[in-house]
């Protein structure tokens, strides 16, 4: 159970350097439409429509791609229900219970402060925040969608304002947040849901994450960045990434230590 | 005395039983809360062993939902599935007329809300509740994830804004978990009264935060509709209750309170669920009302029929008036029969038969009453016309009348004596002035016949008022001479003057007495209207009396009373035919005896004085 006080997360903050400031100014150039470079699939084509309709000189944007060496386990066990009953099937053994490394792990860009924040999706998904450790700019509004189909009641007791508000299927919970954290988020309606709000600055990307550890960032303007994962609000591996304009990045694996717990 | 002390017995009676009364309410009010206490203890372990019931055999009701063929197909098929975000309409459709099917035979154990998830988590079909938006899964629910795991178990969850109590069974197919099937039963008014049918006289509600969400009322087997609803906890009973129990920390530390007040009409254990809603504020509430303890009087205009004719109607009858005619006899010897003497010596003053109450007749208060009574005759008699006075002794000339009329129904009597009133009133005498009477004439005392008794000396009576007639002239009232002239000349025996006793308060209108000059005298220490005064007599008196027999004695002494008196008669010019010696002789042997034996006096003297210019006997008891 994590504490209701902010703790000191693991980024470091990071001194805006040139080539930050190089990047950040390339970003400010170009233009929004990075989504057409979703939709071709190629980064010749952002870069061609970079240079074809936009700013010359822009910087190309890259994507990045690497693996999570997991451990066996990431912690605890989803937490049995205070019940009457819980017996096997008596058909066929039981399964162990491995966490989802999509729920419990989190995977930033963080770049110098005033990066261009692409943004991150977070959610209710399947009864459960997805991912429980939600990172965001300080100050900025974290958006979280209840793509359950039952309500949900997501309140942190030491963030004024963030109560216990119904937010109803299909519906977003807005909310700013403050400097510091990580702030402990709880559903009112359903103890099982804890997570974490951590607010950092220079907040570039979420990657996204797959079942096996396997995470990407796409259209990532070429600079130097932290590359952090969370979990249960602090950072349980970092290093250091730098991309080069025009190149696909593929980086090492890097291991994400057992909880304390473990 | 009697009355006061029945007085107090009454109070005490009452006090006790008051106290005794209230003291066995209270008792039995407390040991109600005890016993009223013990039973919601039990009730709650009853709905606690109801529940872990009915979870188990909903689990059972659900297997064969799992283990159907389609049910299973259907999910494998789901779970297999490599494009996440579509699912064929064929395998939805099919899935939800299987579960519409087994649901409908559960019976009572259908579901509210029944769930078809596949491997992954992701609502694939659901019977109940609003449907699901597209991708929608339970898979993070702690119940769903160990269903997927291979365990069966239940839960409890508010799931769109309703409580639900759940239960999920995995489901395996071809060697592998491919789903769940999840069913809910909502905590609603049917599954209060399910669970509540086993629990008589039990008020059962589920509440959510401060709402109550369904309350079921237990009624007693044969009890009456009108008394379940008489008795029957509301909501308003049940929300009051909840609303400090939710601030009992117990509630949170041990997931129940100890017996509550539920309202101002019944208590109640507060609990929480068992499961994920427990810790979301869902609860159940086990609640009797109170058995009201009727206050006394409400219990006896309630009591029924047949309890009022077990009661032991003659004990409960018999002892108060046994009680009652004590209390009439102590109130009628201690208040009526003085009240009543009181009254009568009253009227006897009123009509003029007596003069003054006798003090001693009477105790306590009326005593007092009667020496205020006196005392305000005696003032009243002043202010009238100064003739009060005290006592004075009896007056033969009110006895004998004038002898003139020669009232041949002479009677003899004292107006002092304590059984006055057993004496005939004496006829009123002529109208007398408030003048000086002459001094009584000293006449030698009788001998006692009876025994004697200290006899108190007497008030002395005041004097009539004097009517307004005219009086008569006095010329032997200012005339000295004939008063001492009867004692003095007697050559004999002549023990009178040392024995005539004055009235205690000598008042102007009293004549003088020999007493007066004789200081040996005593006073009859009894006797609170003593004016009679009792004196010694003489040695040589007595020893001169040896000499002859007792009623020689006194048949002398009756004679120069009689001789004193005709030659007192004479001088005052009152006639005097008529009056023999005979007659004279009986009326005062007779007045006498009346005086001896109603003063307990040895002896008594007669003496002649003037009153009002006629001439008076007085006669004076003696203790001695």
């Amino acid at each position: 159970m994590m504490s209701g006080k902010p703790r000191p997360h693991g980024a470091t903050a990071q001194v805006e350097s040139t080539a930050g400031r190089r990047a950040r100014a390339a970003r400010h150039a170009r233009p929004r439409p990075l989504v057409l470079a979703n939709v071709f699939g190629s980064n010749l084509l952002a870069l061609l429509a970079g240079a074809l309709f936009l700013v010359p000189g822009m910087a190309a944007a890259v994507a990045v791609s690497g693996t999570l060496g997991l451990p066996e386990s990431l912690g605890d066990a989803t937490p049995v229900p205070d019940q009457y009953w819980e017996v096997r099937n008596g058909i066929l053994a039981t399964l162990p219970d491995h966490l989802d490394p999509r729920r419990e792990l989190l995977v930033v860009l963080r770049g110098a402060e005033g990066s261009e924040n692409n943004g991150c999706d977070y959610g209710l998904r399947g009864g459960d925040l997805m991912p429980r450790t939600m990172v965001v700019e300080a100050g900025s509004t974290l958006r979280i969608t209840n793509n359950d189909a039952t309500p949900h009641e997501l309140h942190v007791d030491n963030l004024d304002g963030f109560t216990a508000l119904s937010t109803a299927p299909g519906m977003a919970r807005s909310e700013r947040i403050p400097a510091g954290g990580p702030y402990d988020v709880e559903d009112k309606l359903y103890p099982h849901i804890q997570g974490s709000i951590v607010a950092v600055t220079g907040l570039v990307a979420c990657g996204h994450l797959d079942a096996h550890g396997a995470y990407q960032f796409s259209d990532v303007a070429a600079g130097t960045y932290q590359l952090e994962v969370y979990r249960a609000g602090e950072v349980v591996a970092h290093q250091e990434v730098e991309l080069a304009a025009g190149a696909d990045v593929t980086l090492p694996e890097l291991s994400v230590a057992p909880s304390q717990a473990e | 005395m009697f009355s006061r002390f029945w007085y107090f017995v009454l109070a005490a009676l009452t006090g006790i039983a008051m106290a005794a009364v209230l003291l066995a309410h209270v008792s039995l009010e407390r040991r109600t809360g005890r016993v009223l206490d013990g039973d919601l203890r039990r009730d709650r372990t009853e709905v606690e062993l109801s529940l872990r019931t009915e979870a188990r055999q909903r689990l059972d009701s659900i297997l064969p939902i799992a283990v159907n063929a389609d049910i299973r197909s259907g999910l494998h098929a789901a779970t297999e599935r490599r494009d996440r975000s579509t699912i064929e309409a064929t395998v939805r459709g099919a899935l939800n007329r299987k579960l519409v099917e087994l649901n409908g035979q559960l019976r009572d154990g259908h579901a509210d809300l029944l769930f078809a998830v596949d491997g992954e988590g992701e609502i694939i079909s659901q019977l109940g509740g609003t449907a699901p938006q597209a991708g929608a899964g339970l898979g993070a629910f702690p119940l769903v994830r160990r269903a997927l795991l291979g365990y069966a178990g239940d839960d409890t969850w508010i799931y769109q804004e309703k409580v639900y109590r759940m239960a999920a069974m995995p489901v395996i197919d071809g060697g592998r978990y491919v789903g769940a099937i999840v069913h809910g039963m909502e905590m609603g008014q049917p599954f209060a009264e399910m669970l509540g049918r086993g629990l008589p006289g039990v008020t059962l509600a589920f509440y959510r935060d401060a709402s109550i969400l369904a309350v079921h009322v237990g009624t007693f087997e044969g009890a009456e509709s009108a008394d379940v609803h008489n008795n029957a906890l509301t909501r308003q009973d049940l929300t009051t209750g909840l609303a400090s129990a939710l601030s009992d920390p117990a509630l949170t530390e041990s997931g129940h309170t100890s017996p509550l007040a539920a309202g101002d009409a019944g208590r109640g254990i507060y609990s929480r669920v068992i499961g994920s809603a427990g810790r979301a504020g869902v609860g159940y509430i086990v609640a009797r009302p109170k058995e009201t303890l009727l206050s006394p009087v409400d219990s006896l205009l309630a009591a029924p029929t047949a309890d009022v004719g077990a009661l032991p109607w003659p004990l409960i009858a018999g002892a108060p008036m046994v009680l009652f005619l004590l209390g009439l006899l102590f109130f009628s010897l201690e208040r009526e029969r003085p009240f009543r003497r009181l009254k009568a010596q009253v009227e006897a003053v009123a009509d003029g038969s007596r003069d003054r109450l006798n003090v001693p007749d009477h105790r306590g208060h009326f005593r007092k009453l009667s020496e205020s009574m006196n005392r305000a005759f005696d003032s009243v008699m002043t202010k009238a016309g100064g003739a009060a006075q005290t006592r004075k002794p009896a007056d033969l000339e009110e006895i004998l009348g004038d002898t003139k009329s020669e009232s041949p129904q002479s009677y003899f009597g004292f107006a002092s004596s304590n059984d006055s009133a057993d004496v005939p009133a004496v006829p009123p005498a002529a109208p007398r002035p408030p003048a000086r009477p002459a001094p009584p004439m000293a006449a030698p005392a009788m001998p006692a016949r009876a025994k004697p008794r200290p006899a108190p000396p007497a008030p002395a009576a005041p004097p009539r008022p004097a009517p307004a007639a005219p009086p008569r002239p006095a010329p032997a009232m200012a005339a000295p001479a004939p008063a001492p002239a009867m004692a003095a000349p007697a050559p004999a025996p002549a023990p009178a003057p040392a024995i005539a006793a004055p009235p205690r308060e000598p008042a102007a209108a009293e004549p003088p007495t020999m007493m007066a000059s004789m200081p040996n005298f005593e006073e009859e220490e009894d006797d609170d209207e003593g004016a009679t005064m009792i004196a010694a007599v003489p040695e040589e008196l007595l020893a001169r009396s040896l000499d002859q027999g007792p009623a020689d004695l006194e048949q002398q002494e009756f004679r120069k009373v009689y001789d004193a008196f005709i030659e007192t008669k004479r001088r005052c010019n009152e006639p005097t035919a008529g009056l023999s010696f005979e007659k004279f002789r009986g009326t005062l042997e007779k007045n006498r005896d009346q005086i001896v034996s109603k003063h307990g006096a040895k002896r008594v003297s007669f003496s002649v004085y003037v009153k009002n210019g006629k001439a008076a006997l007085k006669a004076t008891p003696h203790r001695n």
